[in-house]
């Protein structure tokens, strides 16, 4: 399937994923506090991972999402690129029922890690269970995750 | 108010209140949520705790006429009430959870100049909620959810109290079987919620008599809007019904009730974990909306500890 974001880019997968060393796709919605709160963690862990093979892909599940809308927000809040899913077909693939809900792939399109970004829903800690950071750690140094699968506690995906 | 409505109440609107709650601007972070079931989980909620305090003034009272008449001179009545609440996910089933309310309830009464208190254990009630589709998951579908519950006859009847004016009265005296369905959908920041139950009550026998309870019936629609921050803000009304009570089969005229209730409550979350929520109830003095029911207004406050 190919996904076009807000960028004017597209995504095509599972093709593309042979492109990086790891695929993060991080499921979004406009108006979840839970993924609002969390926009500075994914920005800081694409900035930490890039330099490692990592990419981080946001889409936009959504039945509700737009080209337009989601380019606006991805502007004013200094977001990667949304690539909006039509009819929600990658969140059923990957099961993605909320916000924040994350899965990383290998360039082989196996799922290394699904679940959530960390262990905060609307309120960020500095004692959180950092997950998806725990993973990328891992599987970037060749080991298996220790945690492959951590709760996802973000807004439900409004898909239909 | 029976112990029925008043679970339905604290559940509902905690669960409308709560499930707004984790709604920022347009969507849950929680979506779904809830259960009317004295303690709500929200949709990532795996358990919680629960004590809520409720504190109410009887200013009137409706008769089997529907007439509305306040207390005579020398005559008060004040009711409290503390429930201990729990509520936990199912490990497997996670749309299903299971929710208990352990209250005490005490009644301070006074009758021509003289007054009495009394109280302790009240009727025990469990219930269970199952969501088929939680709210917000569908643009046009809205949340709908199966409820049952059980009453446990774990206060004191009416026939059993010793106190002088019954303020050591405290339960039914009756099981109590009820099942409903709740409907809720996010419009924006504002979550309407509906609820619909019917509740059955168990014959007993009191003196060698044969007794049972009408059957009674609850409507509320709740409406919630979300602040920032995790705050919100609700409405509701309510409407419970009950049928003629039956000795030894036999109707017994006059014994029907109506309660309406309306009522302001919010939600303030010091944390993700905890929370409280609050507000004022009352049952408005409009004669013939009222049966058999004395009028009160109440304030309820209750703190919240889930775990997710």
């Amino acid at each position: 399937m190919t996904l076009v974001d807000t960028k004017g880019g597209a995504a095509t997968l599972p093709d593309d994923l042979a492109r990086a060393k790891l695929t993060v796709v991080v499921f979004y919605s406009e108006h979840c506090p839970c993924f609002r709160v969390h926009e500075a963690r994914l920005l800081e862990l694409e900035r930490a991972y890039a330099a490692h093979g990592v990419r981080m892909l946001l889409v936009d599940s959504e039945v509700s999402a737009t080209t337009e809308r989601d380019a606006r927000a991805a502007a004013e809040r200094g977001l990667p690129a949304i690539a909006i899913d039509p009819g929600a077909k990658l969140a059923d693939a990957l099961a993605a029922d909320y916000a924040t809900y994350t899965v990383v792939l290998d360039a082989r399109g196996r799922v290394r890690y699904r679940g959530g970004i960390d262990s905060d829903k609307d309120r960020l800690r500095d004692d959180t269970k950092t997950y998806l950071r725990d993973a990328l750690d891992d599987l970037v140094a060749g080991r298996e995750p220790r945690i492959a699968e951590g709760k996802a506690l973000g807004c439900a995906l409004q898909k239909r | 108010m029976s112990r029925f409505v008043l679970a339905l109440f604290a559940s509902a609107l905690a669960a409308t209140i709560v499930a707004t709650a984790t709604r920022a601007s347009a969507q849950a972070c929680c979506a779904g949520s809830g259960a009317v079931t004295p303690g709500r989980l929200a949709v990532h909620e795996d358990a919680l705790v629960g004590l809520s305090m409720r504190a109410a003034h009887a200013f009137g009272s409706f008769d089997s006429g529907g007439h509305y008449s306040t207390p005579p001179p020398g005559s008060s009545e004040q009711d409290f009430e503390q429930d201990a609440i729990g509520a936990l996910r199912m490990p497997v089933v996670d749309r299903a959870q299971l929710a208990v309310l352990v209250p005490l309830v005490e009644t301070r009464r006074t009758a021509r100049g003289n007054g009495e208190f009394g109280g302790g254990l009240g009727d025990v009630n469990v219930s269970a909620r199952y969501d088929f589709l939680y709210a917000g998951q569908h643009r046009y579908v809205p949340g709908i959810a199966a409820l049952v519950g059980l009453t446990l006859p774990t206060g004191t009847p009416p026939e059993s109290a010793t106190n002088a004016l019954a303020t050591d009265a405290t339960g039914i005296g009756a099981f109590q079987g009820n099942a409903g369905i709740a409907v809720e959908q996010l419009f924006g920041s504002w979550l309407v919620t509906a609820y619909g139950i019917v509740a059955k009550r168990a014959s007993r026998t009191v003196q060698g008599i044969s007794t049972t309870l009408g059957t009674q019936w609850t409507a509320l629609l709740a409406v919630a809007y979300s602040l920032p921050d995790d705050y919100a803000i609700a409405a509701f009304a309510s409407y419970t019904g009950e049928g003629t009570a039956e000795v030894d089969g036999t109707d017994l005229a006059g014994t029907s009730r109506r309660v309406p209730l309306v009522g302001v409550t919010g939600v303030v979350p010091l944390s993700d974990h905890f929370r409280f929520q609050g507000g004022f109830s009352g049952n408005p003095p409009i004669p013939n909306l009222g049966k058999n029911q004395p009028a009160t207004i109440g304030l309820t406050l209750t703190a919240v500890y889930a775990w997710y």
